[in-house]
């Protein structure tokens, strides 16, 4: 394992890592409950911070939890253990108050697009609702205004805005879903692969006024997404997940150029040899991990900091730092 | 080799209350026995409607003319019933949306579906087979999976399941909308390879995708579809070399990992699309001709383009 | 048609045609009397050109009340099947998309009206409460709902899963909104069916009651013909003209109601085959 050399330099986007976190989540678990045993636990004990400004990728393998995960910060489902906060304020212990403007400040773009907005709904309907809800428009003028320069930006015009959802293509709704989102300029957008439907000149497109909204208002974004290469292209950090947990975190540059954790590598290139992860005890890379200790199958590794806001579970970073 | 399916003329008019969509504009293509057809271009430019067209599955509001031959017998003009029982024995369709999964049965029901009402297969083969598919996709558990319904499963494993459902039976054309969205590089491997032996067991395939790479190595000609119209139509290998039409040429370049360059200008309106050349407005080797006359589909040593360039 | 989107079949054009010759009928009860024959001092005078279809015990003419009862009849539809249906769709939506215990709560409560006999029921409270129209609609009204309320409870809980909602809750929207901006728009399909369908259950209902001598004798509808011609001895006259005619309504214009309901409830349920199937 001679290519896994810790590198932390300091890039631009790490000044980011200073500021405190806007959201995040600590030690979060969540068991569902199925015809299983003990129910599947699609995440044990994940943790992850957004910060302002931050354009955050969460990467990972199709049921690792991204999902899940995102679901339980945005506070759509509750966790069943471990603790979400917004600010300084643990989302379980929030009045009916702070919880209003949690949901109006932390927006969720869903995996699905097609089953996200009321059927019988007009789209434009659909993007003016959080507005609604939050009193954000004063007049019909306002409210027209906001929701057009929102579906501009992600190029819907006014005769698609007129239309229901099934009059839509899959990408017009992808990027109707996104415009719900944006429309109330929230700090912290949670969007789950919000581009897997839109051909490369839109998906570049729609990444540009994401980043350019995102700049002008100073939103977070957590972008769940399994191109690796576009979130190589725009993420400021990453994020890692395998099993339900984070294995490796770091700035984007770093996590990229030089991957610590073996299952980052294999991800990174493409070639992950076996299929069954390990759901028991120790670490859940272990059936196929190449570096494999003793120690791994014996408890799962902590978080070890390699360095600045650069963490991976690993027991090979165990020893040294 | 045979045409498995021509499409001759298509135009699909959606009537809506204050406005006519155009989604489809004079589509001629052909999808040849035992091949992969790969279809790509602009998202709304009418993809979707392509494959729903070939399935009779458009909307009532939808207003089509032109011919889809199967067989010499226009499957548009015929009877609904025995289209929809053509169809169902001979073509099987893989959709965009989760929305076409059904959220009360379990996924393996839904799997097996096709083969179950078309070609008699068994409950327990059924499940089987479906347990086989996922396990072949790389699903984790594939007796847990197949026993869930919608909501239990992560997008991915649905996309998986829908994958499933298009290959479960057999079939002499398989139609895809896009297979890997929501996957990650492994899992499209495994679906890449399983799309590939099927392939091998039915006749042809039609993959719609947005997944260049993957249409790269999958298919062996390409259709790059802009605003209802076919631009171009090329073998794989060319396409990639060296794209024609000045959309693909864009298009490639708006790649991630070339550099993550939008095309400029609006996505066109299909209500009031651009009079002439449908791409003039965002269009860099634009000519006066462009902005009037619409250019023809010529075709040109092995390719087809539609663009005044070539002509 | 097209306009709505929604193209009747041959069958729901019966219906319909079946329905507007009932809305015709109570039109032109609302012409000036005498239009169609004058009340003649002769009892069970046989139909002939002055009396289209000729009169009854007391000399009235038959035509003439029959276009009185359509407008008894139709609004005593009309109404009970407005009561019954707001009463299903208030508890469906409610119990489907609230689940949990108040789900179990309205879900027995809705049980029971659906095992206990809703016949004798209707029939004892219709003679506990007196003759009147009100009466009628009432019980109507309150007997007729669990059946919606079953079906939309089931749609609305499909639609409480269904993702668009858990949306909404991210955004902070509340429950009451939810179920009256989102959820009934999504039923409103049934709900539309059902309602058709009650009218007709109502009209056969109102006829049973009157025709046992429950309806409200102030205003006679075709069931209280029925039911005069049964008490008065028509029957044994053989006045079929007394009889045959409010019969033939009856069935009719619940015919007419039950084919475009039946027509209505096929459609949502090939809609809902996938919900929000959009592809
Ligand atoms: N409601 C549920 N009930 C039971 N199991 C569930 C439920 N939701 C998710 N799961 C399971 O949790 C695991 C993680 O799902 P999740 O949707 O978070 O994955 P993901 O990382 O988003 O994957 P993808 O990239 O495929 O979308 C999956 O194995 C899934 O089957
Ligand atoms: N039922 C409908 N009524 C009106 N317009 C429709 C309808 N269905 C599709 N359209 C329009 O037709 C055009 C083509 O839609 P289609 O779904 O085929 O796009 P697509 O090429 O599949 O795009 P994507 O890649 O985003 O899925 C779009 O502009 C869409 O808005
Ligand atoms: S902890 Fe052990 S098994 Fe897990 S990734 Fe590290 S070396 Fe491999
Ligand atoms: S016809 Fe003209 S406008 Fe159209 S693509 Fe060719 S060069 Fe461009
Ligand atoms: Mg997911
Ligand atoms: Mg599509």
């Amino acid at each position: 394992m001679k290519q896994l050399s810790p590198k932390s330099y300091e890039t631009p986007s790490q000044r980011l890592l200073d500021s405190a976190p806007l959201l995040g989540c600590r030690d979060v678990v969540k068991i569902f409950k199925s015809y299983l045993k003990g129910g599947f636990t699609a995440l044990a004990g994940a943790s992850i911070s957004i910060r302002r400004g931050e354009l955050l990728a969460l990467i990972g393998e199709s049921g690792s939890g991204k999902t899940t995960l995102a679901k339980i910060l945005a506070g759509l489902i509750q966790p069943t253990s471990g603790e979400v906060f917004f600010g300084d304020k643990p989302l379980a212990k929030m009045g009916s108050k702070d919880l209003l403007h949690f949901r109006r400040k932390v927006q969720f773009v869903p995996q699905y697009p097609d089953l996200a907005l009321d059927p019988t709904w007009y789209i434009y309907d659909s993007i003016a609702e959080p507005l609604r809800i939050h009193k954000e428009a004063r007049t019909r003028e306002e409210e027209l205004e906001k929701v057009r320069s929102v579906s501009s930006r992600v190029g819907l015009g006014l005769d698609q805005l007129r239309r229901k959802p099934r009059d839509l293509s899959g990408g017009e709704l992808q990027r109707a879903v996104l415009a719900k989102a944006m429309v109330l300029s929230p700090d912290v957008v949670i969007a789950d692969e919000p581009t897997s439907m839109l051909d490369p000149s839109t998906q570049a497109k729609i990444v540009h006024q994401l980043l350019e909204a995102k700049k002008e208002n100073g939103f977070a974004v957590l972008f769940v997404t399994h191109d690796l290469s576009l979130a190589e292209a725009i993420s400021n950090r990453v994020c890692v997940m395998l099993g339900g947990s984070i294995v490796e975190s770091g700035a984007a540059s770093d996590v990229f150029s030089s991957p610590l954790h073996p299952y980052t590598l294999s991800l990174l290139s493409g070639s992950a040899s076996g299929l069954e992860m390990n759901r028991g005890t120790g670490c859940p890379f272990y059936s196929q991990c190449d570096a494999r200790m003793g120690a791994c199958s014996k408890s799962s590794p902590p978080e070890f900091m390699t360095g600045k806001a650069r963490s991976v579970r690993c027991w090979l970073f165990g020893q040294d730092y | 080799m045979g045409k498995i399916i021509e499409i001759r003329d298509l135009c699909v008019d959606f009537e809506m209350q204050q406005m006519r969509v155009s989604a489809l504009n004079g589509v001629n293509l052909e999808l040849q026995r035992g091949e992969v057809l790969g279809v790509l271009g602009e998202s709304g430019s009418g993809k979707t409607v392509l494959l729903n067209s070939v399935f009779r599955l458009l909307p009532e509001n939808a207003r089509s003319s032109g011919e889809i031959l199967y067989c010499g017998n226009d499957i548009l003009s015929m009877d609904r019933k025995r289209a929809m029982q053509l169809i169902g024995r001979h073509f099987s369709l893989i959709p965009q949306g989760f929305g076409s999964l059904n959220p009360f049965l379990k996924c393996w029901l839904q799997i097996s579906e096709r083969p179950m009402e078309h070609f008699n297969m068994g409950k327990e083969e059924g499940y089987g087979t479906a347990v086989r598919l996922l396990g072949d996709m790389g699903i984790e558990s594939p007796e847990k999976a197949a026993r869930s319904y919608r909501h239990q499963l992560s997008g991915g494993m649905l996309q998986r399941a829908l994958v499933a459902m298009g290959i479960s039976g057999k079939s002499e054309a398989v139609f895809v909308d896009e297979p890997t969205k929501g996957l990650d590089e492994r899992k499209k491997r495994l679906v890449i390879d399983l799309l590939q032996l099927a392939k091998q067991r039915t006749g042809a395939m039609m993959i719609v995708s947005h997944d260049l790479c993957f249409l790269k190595e999958v298919s062996d000609r390409v259709c790059v579809m802009y605003c209802g119209e076919v631009v171009e139509i090329s073998k794989t290998r060319d396409f990639f070399a060296s794209p024609k039409h000045p959309y693909s040429w864009a298009l490639l370049e708006s790649l991630p990992s070339r550099g993550l360059k939008p095309i400029e200008g609006e996505n066109p309106s299909m209500v009031s699309p651009p009079p002439g050349c449908r791409f003039n407005p965002r269009c860099s080797h634009r000519s006066v001709r462009c902005l009037d006359e619409r250019p023809p589909l010529a075709e040109i040593d092995g390719f087809k383009v539609r663009c005044f360039k070539y002509v | 048609m097209k306009r709505f989107g929604y193209s009747p079949t041959g069958v729901e054009w019966a219906g319909i045609a079946l329905i507007l010759a009932v809305f015709a009928m109570t039109l032109m009860s609302f012409l000036p009397g005498g239009c169609f024959g004058m009340p003649s001092s002769i009892p069970y005078l046989p139909p002939s050109s002055s009396n289209f279809l000729g009169t009854n015990d007391i000399g009235d003419d038959v035509l003439a009340i029959l276009l009185q009862g359509s407008r008894v009849s139709l609004s005593i539809g009309l109404l009970g099947a407005t009561v019954s249906t707001l009463f299903g769709t208030v508890i469906g939506v409610f119990a489907g998309f609230m689940g949990g215990t108040v789900d179990e709560a309205l879900g027995s409560i809705t049980d029971f009206f659906l095992v206990v006999p809703a016949l004798p029921l209707m029939i004892l409270l219709a003679a506990y409460l007196g003759p009147s129209f009100m009466n009628v609609v009432m019980v109507i009204g309150l007997l007729w709902w669990p059946t919606t309320a079953r079906m939309v409870r089931a749609r609305a809980r499909q639609i409480r899963g269904s993702p668009f909602i858990e949306g909404l809750m991210g955004v902070g929207a509340r429950k009451p909104y939810i179920m009256f901006r989102h959820v009934l728009p999504n039923v409103w399909g049934i709900v539309l069916a059902r309602f058709v369908l009650a009218v007709s259950s109502s009209i056969l209902l109102e006829a049973g009651l009157s025709f046992i001598g429950l309806g409200d004798p102030q205003n006679p509808s075709w069931g209280m013909m029925l039911h005069f011609a049964m008490t008065r001895g028509a029957l044994l006259h053989g006045a079929w003209w007394t009889f045959v005619p409010p019969g033939i309504c009856i069935s009719f214009s619940s015919l007419g109601f039950i084919l475009i309901g039946m027509g209505m409830e096929s459609r949502y349920r090939s809609s809902t085959k996938s919900i929000g199937d959009v592809s």
